[in-house]
């Protein structure tokens, strides 16, 4: 039970995203977008992620940060700042005291859907990493559904034998199983 | 009904395995072949781009990039397009390559 709405959500989720096409969950058209310029105190010389926070903090923001540019002129600072819903898109001139913040809302299939992908890492980018204290717990929460999930499978198979007449068939259900899924872990590497 | 449930439950439980166990690589980006191998680089000249492949996006992008990947035998599922206009270099995305090549009128190049 402490497993089904997780399984429930990462599942239709999952469907959401195999099927981008479905309209009835679109939420990218739908946003909402806001642009305003402010006003913001440079914060004090340091790392990338402690101005972001500073920044963060003068405009209210709260989030995941993403690095979306490299940084070439110390005197401008843009990064992501992001939680299921919202999008915060902050362009910081240091020297100038300015920063244009682009705010976009999402509706709630947006939040689901992104609440299947917000881990706060990249696998093609070692510079993000997980800053903000909600995507962590996020990602725990995730470990705990897989660590169940595994448990859930093993117990099932202690189960299912300990029933000496359904064994043989589902020995066979079972390989055939792993056949399928190793076909695609492993498999197609032999056709691509 | 509750056979079914039973042998549905015991071939599917190999896919329920692979996705509880790959959650702990992309959470928390557990996965060292990933990274880049300059190793594995390669470059390939000549490729049969289109002349108007800058002008083109979405899917007759993909369609006219189509002939240029399999020509340098990339496989796979093509994610995202990026275009650096003043690179003149075009980023495409394959599932497990990625591979970057020039566009427009000088000779095309790819590399992975």
């Amino acid at each position: 039970m402490y497993l089904l709405f997780f399984v429930w959500l990462f599942a239709f989720t999952g469907l959401l995203l195999n099927h981008s096409q479905w309209r009835f969950a679109e939420f990218w058209d739908s946003r909402r977008q806001t642009s305003d310029e402010r006003d913001i105190l440079a914060p004090p010389p340091g790392g990338d992620l402690a101005q972001a926070r500073d920044l963060m903090q003068q405009l209210g923001i709260r989030g995941e940060i993403d690095w979306t540019t490299t940084r070439n002129d110390a005197a401008l600072f843009e990064f992501r700042a992001s939680r299921p819903g919202h999008i915060f898109e902050i362009k910081a001139d240091l020297a100038r005291g300015k920063a244009t913040l682009q705010r976009i809302d999402l509706n709630a299939w947006g939040v689901v859907r992104i609440l299947h992908t917000f881990t706060g890492v990249r696998m093609d980018d070692a510079r993000n990493r997980r800053d903000w204290m909600l995507t962590s717990v996020w990602a725990w929460t995730m470990d705990a559904v897989a660590v169940g999930l595994i448990l859930m499978v093993l117990s099932s198979f202690y189960m299912w034998y300990e029933l000496p007449r359904k064994r043989r068939l589902g020995i066979v259900v079972m390989v055939l199983g792993f056949l399928s899924s190793g076909l695609f872990c492993f498999g197609l590497r032999c056709f691509y | 009904m509750r056979d079914l449930h039973l042998y549905f439950g015991l071939f599917i439980s190999p896919f329920v395995l692979v996705f509880a166990i790959s959650v702990f690589f992309l959470v928390h980006n557990w996965l060292p072949k990933a990274l880049p191998n300059p190793a594995g680089e390669r470059s390939i000249s000549d490729l049969p781009l289109p002349a108007n492949l800058d002008q083109l996006s979405g899917r007759e992008r993909m369609d006219a990039l189509r002939p240029a990947l399999d020509w340098a035998h990339v496989h796979g599922e093509v994610g995202w397009i990026q275009h650096l206009v003043k690179e003149n270099r075009l980023i495409v995305t394959a599932s497990g390559c990625t591979c970057c090549s020039s566009s427009g009128s000088s000779p095309s190049q790819v590399c992975c």
